[in-house]
């Protein structure tokens, strides 16, 4: 049973104590959660509907600039590694055989390729184990499930986040020679697969 | 075809050069950059969505620079959490702007500037238009048409709660009737919305 007032927290129509009750109650109703999902896609819509305008040219270096105050220069390093993994992974193979990127010697930027089993997805791992999974045409969900990423090592199979798009960053390191996973679990995922397998990569 | 090596090197920092490397990239992808903290990633995510951020925006507080105050905390959000966005939810474009409404929502009920006009009407193109804009034109007529099917009192509790930042319990007192009315229509408003904008075939993403 979906809250009646779901509707109205995806328009931002309660109140700030409403608004936190109902985000409590959210974390505790996946039918809810699943519900705002579907709402919130409408009233956003809804923001499609307004003429579109041209900011001033000074609102671009805003945005930017606080964006660059606030992140430590240690991520942004790390940064490199994934811009390029997320090209290589988001163009195609051609590009990421043409480059080499971990033949460079740059061992920011270095990664390793691997093609999934199951469906068309490449996973690229760098040298400390940071993983980019770039699929394409993965089926698409159904309503209050979520595709949720597994790093297997041995026999066990630990949680590396959650996606419903084509493109996930793991939020946990891959070992040399584990197995990277794919299924579709619940909304907010499981502890351990529970649902179909999508697909596999194997990794050396 | 984007430069492997020049995205290593970093050579990406310009705006010319943040459109050429990150154009083709979906707004996941994107997304993700901006989760690992890369500047061009946060100007390619605003050139997508930042005009119609701004016009959201400034159709609910009525103000120029509070419109881009609005705008301005929105991207400082997405800058700031886009990792456990991605970790959880569905569109990029939905959550930007989701996170426009809300600022500029916050904004204007502290202002106390709402207003409750309709929506303006479709201007008619004058001279060509870029695909983007076109496709932007195309957008706005199909939500248009989607929100014209809705039933009157409907569409009216849609309306002035999201374009004029109404809670539900003023909208209950401005327009007379109880509270539980006034969330059915907008329960009942949002889902039929919903369903005709999937019959559509609405997508949101920047092209």
């Amino acid at each position: 049973m979906v809250h009646e007032e779901a509707a109205a927290f995806a328009l931002d129509a309660l109140d700030r104590e409403q608004t936190e009750a109902f985000q409590q109650h959210l974390a505790a109703c996946p039918d809810c959660d699943a519900a705002v999902e579907e709402l919130r896609f409408a009233a956003a819509a809804l923001a499609f509907a307004v003429e579109p305008l041209v900011p001033s040219g000074s609102l671009r270096p805003r945005v930017l600039d606080t964006g660059a105050q606030v992140i430590p220069l240690r991520r942004r390093r790390h940064a490199r590694f994934l811009a390029a993994a997320m090209v290589a992974a988001a163009s195609c193979a051609v590009v990421v055989a043409a480059v080499r990127p971990w033949e460079t010697g740059d061992s920011q930027a270095g990664f390793r390729r691997y093609d999934a089993k199951g469906a068309n997805a490449t996973l690229l791992v760098s040298r400390s184990g940071e993983a980019v999974l770039a699929a394409r045409r993965l089926r698409p969900l159904a309503a209050g499930t979520v595709y949720e990423l597994w790093v297997i090592a041995g026999d066990r199979a630990q949680p590396a986040g959650l996606f419903r798009g084509s493109l996930a960053t793991l939020t946990r390191p891959v070992p040399p020679g584990a197995t990277v996973a794919v299924s579709v679990e619940p909304s907010g995922g499981s502890s351990r697969p529970t649902g179909p397998l999508v697909l596999r990569a194997e990794t050396t | 075809m984007p430069n492997v090596t020049d995205f290593i090197r970093g050579e990406t920092q310009s705006q010319a050069g943040s459109r050429r490397e990150l154009g083709h990239l979906s707004d996941e992808a994107v997304l993700a950059l901006v989760s690992r903290g890369d500047e061009a990633a946060l100007g390619e995510l605003y050139d997508r969505y930042g005009r119609v951020a701004y016009g959201l925006a400034l159709r609910i507080v009525r103000d120029r620079s509070l419109a881009e105050d609005a705008v301005q905390e929105a991207f400082l959000a997405v800058w700031r959490s886009a990792g456990s966005f991605l970790a959880e939810h569905g569109k990029p474009s939905t959550w930007v702007l989701t996170l426009v409404h809300r600022r500029a929502v916050d904004l204007v009920r502290r202002e106390e500037r709402r207003r409750a006009d309709p929506i303006d009407e479709l201007s008619q193109p004058t001279g060509e238009a870029t695909d983007e804009e076109a496709w932007l034109r195309a957008q706005r007529q199909v939500v248009q048409e989607a929100l014209r099917k809705l039933p009157p009192d409907q569409r009216e509790a849609i309306e002035l709660a999201y374009y004029g930042g109404f809670t539900q319990s003023e909208l209950a007192e401005r327009l007379g009737q109880p509270l539980g009315t006034i969330k059915s229509r907008m329960f009942a408003g949002l889902r039929r919305l919903r369903e005709l904008l999937a019959d559509a075939g609405l997508e949101l993403d920047a092209p």
